[in-house]
């Protein structure tokens, strides 16, 4: 039982951290919001569908369309709502622009697949493992195998790859990096595309776990991630890594332990207590520039 | 021919859209003007129903209310900004929501009803009236204080300015200015309930700002208007209305991402009307310190 | 022997505005392959903003930045960097929450080739304190720590032109003259151009200086000159050289004097004699 919700656990707070992770990757760049970021989380979701139920393709092709969704979505976010209002100094426009967006968004899932959940077929086989204290199906494995395969990805090309370096370094001081030779622009157009691909990924493996495509999920699971990211440090992707997780955990705990009616208030609670407590998020630091 | 009533909503847009603009001229962002919108409305609607007092008395009841918790709540948000004060304020709103649905005086989830008076030269009579008011002190040393907390607030205080003073001020006003919004709209539509507050009622005067021009007065009013008056013409589409509705906004903003109406505009404006009027002096851009500052420190 | 070398970097009239208010206004100068050219000037002179010119922080509104005769002066920062100028930023611009090795790393992201390794190697092993504190976060490095890793982090650019912004700034004594040392070293490998207000070490350690006044160059011409005349510098920069400079004189001496004899006959006979100038002054 306990290993069951350990599973839960894992699944739903790796996939917090991948939204989280989107989030931050563009806030430590530009110190703005992405509104737009939680419409793509819903969409891979509907990609994933469209591939598997529409377009009848293998489950790993139906996966590559999902990456290709979110490097378009995340590469159109930036251009429309973003980049038009880069040389200004404003924090406002384009945060709209990407509520805008978002709406957007919404009413393509609403009119191409309606406002209603849509079920996926059986993607994987059906088959149970057991490894003595608990079950886990196979897909119950592909998803932990790619959520966390996901993250330890990206914290290898933070620090092992020079794109990496370049998106931390022009996070920090964006003049110094442009002294030390990095194409600021391309860096922005990769942090979205990148957020984009997390985002887009994190929605298709949400509806691995629930067996379903569900527009819902923008606003509940999108909302909570935004906290996620705050409890783990605005800007810092390992931090929301190890929030995403604390969350997942505090979440399916309350659930197994209070009633139904308590879930998804963990993320709530945590934000708070990090608030009071820690405001510059758990793996925050003092050196962590405040945003204005 | 679009229906008048219309037009009296973009009034109260208009209003919550100053909500926001206000708070914002001293930086702070504030995404909860939904709940003093609220707070107004319930208020005010308890005044003239309950109490049967006149609506005027209401109105006025609303806006005190409005100042004075914007003012409480403008307190802890002195030490926060950014991100962390825009989701506090985020949950300023749910919180009054959620009081409003629990609370059975004034009806609770079922909501309440009863409330009227508001018409279409009222609302615009106090539109005018803020308006002006606020175009007056546009030029004014508060709108230049405020400027410089928005700008630094740090270097403000060293300035001498009282940044605490100044950020309250701008909150609770902000407040009122919603709480205004909120009675009379509760008035207009006769029946009121705890989800017309909701999130995304915050949400739209910051697109106003956004779209109108967060620099001037006149923005939020331009874009009270476009956002309030677009989906009526954008009907014939139904229900790829919001679609519409949704790329219009990011195009307008990707277009014009300093706002349709800009200070600079305002100044052209200006000049080209006293130059109208006959009167050819030129008016400099007001600065935001004192010109013996701006000036260059050498004189070449 | 005095071989007529042409300039790495050449500054054309330059003219830079901060919105309505002037900053540069037509500033020529030259820096010439192995040379270390140190501009001086009080606050406000107007030297940090002709280092962010030329590295493409700023746009000038008229004028030419040349380097190795092509022209740099619309070219975007990183495009700059990609062309080995090193620009060691005013506050030296350390990335606080990379540590010292990513830092160092970094400086030689506009590298292609596969020396990187060795090149650190090096500087570590030059710099102990570098390689002690490697895995730290780089702002817990002291001031003058800083400073040194700034340099190093430039020079892991292998850079023929390095652009330093007052190095000796919040330094005491002996961290400047440490710091000074290490630019000594630099000069070896590449031409240095040095914005400095203490006057003493930054015309120690040059061959040729200019000073800056209000935007303008008022004064320039070979270093030990202008060293000498110092009353004709203090007159320009309206105060006494820094103090900083004087206690910690004796080791910056030491370490420049080998460098600038070499260097000493081509720069008589290709600068021109120090001179006052109300105007702009282009270098002969």
């Amino acid at each position: 039982m306990i290993g069951q919700q350990l599973l839960n656990a894992l699944m739903l707070g790796s996939n917090y951290a991948l939204v989280a992770i989107g989030y931050t990757l563009v806030f430590g760049i530009l110190n703005m919001l992405n509104f737009a970021h939680p419409n793509v989380f819903a969409l891979g979701g509907f990609l994933l569908f469209a591939g598997v139920a529409s377009l009848a393709l293998p489950f790993p092709l139906a996966v590559l369309l999902v990456i290709v969704g979110g490097v378009v979505l995340g590469l159109a976010t930036e251009l429309f709502c973003f980049r038009p209002a880069e040389h200004l100094h404003d924090e406002l426009a384009p945060a709209i622009s990407s509520v805008a967006f978002a709406l957007v968004l919404t009413e393509v899932v609403a009119k191409v697949w309606g406002s209603e959940p849509r079920r996926l077929p059986p993607l994987v086989g059906g088959a149970s493992f057991d490894l003595g204290l608990f079950q886990v199906s196979t897909i119950q494995l592909v998803i932990l195998i790619l959520s966390f395969g996901l993250m330890l990805a990206v914290d290898w090309m933070l620090y092992r790859t020079r794109a990496g370096y370049a998106l931390r370094a022009v996070a920090e001081r964006r003049d110094v990096a442009q002294l030390l030779g990095v194409n600021v622009r391309a860096t922005v157009v990769l942090a979205f595309a990148l957020s984009g691909v997390l985002a887009a990924l994190a929605g298709t493996l949400l509806a691995m776990r629930l067996g379903l495509a569900d527009p819902n999920v923008a606003l509940s699971y999108g909302l909570r991630a935004l906290a996620v990211m705050v409890i783990g440090g605005l800007g810092n992707v390992r931090g929301a890594m190890l929030a995403g997780l604390l969350v997942g955990l505090v979440d399916v705990m309350t659930l197994a332990f209070l009633s139904q009616a308590y879930s998804g208030v963990a993320a709530w609670v945590l934000l708070l207590l990090v608030l009071l407590f820690k405001p510059s998020g758990l793996l925050g630091t003092r050196l962590q520039r405040e945003s204005i | 021919m679009l229906d008048p009533s219309v037009f009296l909503l973009m009034g109260v847009n208009i209003l919550m859209g100053w909500s926001f603009y206000v708070i914002l001229m001293s930086g702070q962002f504030s995404f909860g003007n939904a709940g003093f919108m609220a707070l107004g409305a319930y208020t005010a609607g308890v005044a003239t129903v309950k109490l049967g007092l006149p609506l005027a008395v209401g109105l006025l009841i609303a806006v005190v209310v409005g100042a004075a918790i914007g003012w409480l709540v403008g307190l802890p948000a002195l030490r926060i900004r950014g991100v962390y004060l825009a989701l506090a304020t985020i949950a300023f709103a749910f919180l009054v929501e959620n009081l409003f649905i629990n609370l059975d005086y004034t009806g609770a989830q079922v909501g309440f009803y009863g409330m009227s008076g508001t018409t279409l030269p009222l609302v615009y009579a106090l539109v005018v009236a803020l308006g002006l008011l606020l175009l007056r002190l546009q030029h004014s040393r508060l709108a230049r204080s405020l400027q410089a907390v928005r700008e630094n607030e740090v270097v403000a205080s060293t300035l001498g300015l009282n940044t605490t003073y100044l950020k309250l001020l701008s909150f609770s006003t902000g407040a009122a200015f919603a709480s205004l919004a909120g009675a009379l709209y509760a008035h207009y539509i006769y029946f009121i309930s705890p989800e017309l507050f909701g999130f995304f009622q915050s949400i739209w005067p910051a697109f106003y700002v956004a779209i109108g021009g967060p620099e001037t007065v006149i923005g939020p009013i331009l874009g009270a208007a476009v956002v309030t008056l677009l989906p009526e013409y954008f009907q014939p589409l139904k229900e790829w209305r919001l679609l519409v509705f949704g790329l219009t906004v990011m195009a307008l903003i990707a277009v014009r991402p300093q706002g349709l109406y800009t200070r600079r505009m305002q100044e052209r404006l200006v000049q080209g009307v006293l130059a109208l009027v006959g009167r050819a002096r030129r008016r400099t851009p007001e600065t935001l310190v004192s010109p013996k500052v701006a000036e260059p420190p050498f004189h070449n | 022997m005095a071989e007529t070398t042409t300039p790495l970097l050449r500054v054309e009239s330059l003219s830079v505005d901060y919105g309505p208010i002037p900053a540069l206004k037509g500033v020529s100068l030259e820096v010439r392959p192995g040379e270390v050219v140190t501009v001086l000037g009080a606050n406000g002179a107007g030297k940090t903003t002709l280092l962010r010119t030329i590295s493409g922080l700023l746009r000038p509104r008229a004028g030419a930045v040349r380097y190795d005769g092509a022209d740099l002066t619309r070219l975007p920062p990183h495009a700059i960097a990609a062309r080995r100028i090193a620009h060691v930023p005013e506050g030296r611009g350390i990335l606080g929450r990379m540590t010292v090795l990513e830092n160092l790393k970094m400086g030689a992201y506009a590298r292609r080739d596969r020396d990187v390794e060795r090149d650190l190697d090096e500087l570590t092993t030059r710099f102990p304190i570098l390689a002690e504190r490697r895995q730290q976060p780089a702002a817990l490095l002291s001031g003058g720590q800083q400073q040194m890793l700034a340099i190093a982090r430039a020079w892991m650019a292998r850079p023929r032109l390095m652009l330093l912004d007052e190095p000796s700034l919040g330094l005491a004594p002996l961290m400047v003259a440490e710091v000074f040392r290490m630019i000594t070293a630099v000069r070896q490998q590449a031409a240095v151009l040095l914005v400095e207000q203490n006057t003493r070490a930054g015309l120690r350690i040059a061959d040729r200086a200019y000073v800056m006044e209000l935007g303008r160059v008022v004064l320039q011409g070979a270093a030990d000159e202008l060293l000498a005349d110092e009353q004709l510098v203090r007159a320009y920069l309206g105060r006494r050289p820094a103090r900083g400079g004087t206690s910690g004189g004796a080791s910056v001496e030491a370490a420049a004097p080998p460098a600038r004899a070499a260097h000493r006959s081509s720069a008589d006979a290709s600068a021109p004699p120090a001179r006052p100038s109300g105007g702009t002054e282009g270098a002969a």
